[in-house]
């Protein structure tokens, strides 16, 4: 006898077509944005602005954002290290990128630093000043495949692991154990 | 835990606040009185000029007669519990001048009280000493060799 659901002109049965629909769509359809997202991973970032200059850390490499408190200069250090301040018992080292990356030193005379980014990447901890805007963002993980601008400066390049276009500018995801490499340890 | 504490004199040199332990100061003299002893000037180590003025701390080092050690401006004397000493991270350390501890007290009204360390101050001082009498036997030497050079 042949197959009764493989005759058009019989109507399918109800419970059939449910258990078929229910087979299809036992994952989330994400449509056509979607699908991009189910193939790569969704990151999330703390992104923050130093003067004129956006950029953002990885959620996990980021410990806390503390409000500026008392801070001392450190005696012999770098300009880029410019002080310590106490956290939670903790001496936390602050490192001033724009300093670090030699951006216009101008623009942080108008704006004195704000907040401090904790930043953790195994044992090493360090502070990096910035603005008070700080925000949480997504990106896809695929941004990270992609190559860093040419027009960067060089000494910016080699701690910028992606770049992320929006209306206001570039955003740069920077590549915090390199950075904690070279800046803190040195 | 036990009630641990160091007993220090506090002191503001060249625009920084630093503090020397006690138990390593047989007195602290003013600058008249400190007249004729060998003086150590911490200041050039932590970036700032030589000030010629201030208490001096006397210090007797491990081997060898007193010195004294510029202080500045004396603070006050202060006994200090371990919740009052921070150790910095070892990268920190890195950058420290050689002549204090890898660690501060701190103080929520001044931040940073950087601590010296007399020992490393006094051997610093001593290389620096020998590295300038080195120097300038050479160029005794060299003056000496050009004027004995016949002409």
């Amino acid at each position: 006898m042949a197959n009764e659901t493989d005759d058009p002109t019989i109507p399918p049965r109800l419970d059939e077509v449910l258990s078929q629909v229910a087979e299809e769509t036992s994952e989330f359809d994400w449509g056509e944005d979607g699908g991009e997202f189910a193939e790569s991973e969704l990151l999330t970032l703390l992104q923050f602005s130093r003067g004129n200059q956006r950029y953002a850390i990885l959620g996990e490499e980021v410990r806390e954002v503390l409000n500026r408190g008392l801070t001392t200069e450190l005696p012999g250090a770098p300009p880029h290290i410019t002080g310590i301040m106490i956290h939670r018992r903790q001496v936390i080292g602050l490192l001033d990128l724009d300093i670090w990356f030699g951006l216009d030193p101008h623009s942080l005379e108008e704006e004195p630093f704000e907040r401090v980014v904790l930043v953790e990447r195994e044992t090493l901890l360090a502070g990096i000043l910035a603005g008070p805007s700080t925000t949480i963002v997504h990106w896809s993980s695929d941004l990270l495949e992609g190559d860093v601008p040419e027009s960067i400066p060089s000494k910016v390049k080699r701690y910028i692991r992606a770049v992320k276009d929006d209306d206001e500018g570039a955003v740069l995801l920077l590549d915090i154990t390199r950075l904690l490499e070279d800046a803190a340890v040195g | 835990m036990g009630r641990l504490s160091i007993e220090v004199v506090r002191a503001k040199l060249a625009g920084r606040e630093i503090a020397l332990e006690l138990r390593r100061v047989s007195s602290v003299l003013t600058n008249d009185e400190a007249q004729g002893i060998e003086l150590i000037d911490p200041s050039p180590w932590l970036g700032a000029r030589s000030i010629h003025q201030g208490h001096v701390a006397l210090v007797l080092p491990e081997v060898g007669p007193p010195v004294g050690v510029r202080l500045g401006e004396v603070r006050g004397f202060e006994r200090w519990t371990k919740r009052e000493l921070f150790p910095l991270p070892e990268w920190l350390g890195k950058h420290m001048p050689e002549i204090l501890f890898e660690g501060c007290g701190w103080k929520e009204d001044v931040g940073a009280i950087w601590l010296l360390d007399v020992d490393r101050l006094i051997k610093a001082w001593l290389a620096d000493r020998k590295r300038e009498s080195e120097m300038l036997r050479r160029q005794a030497q060299q003056k000496h060799k050009q004027q004995s050079m016949p002409e």
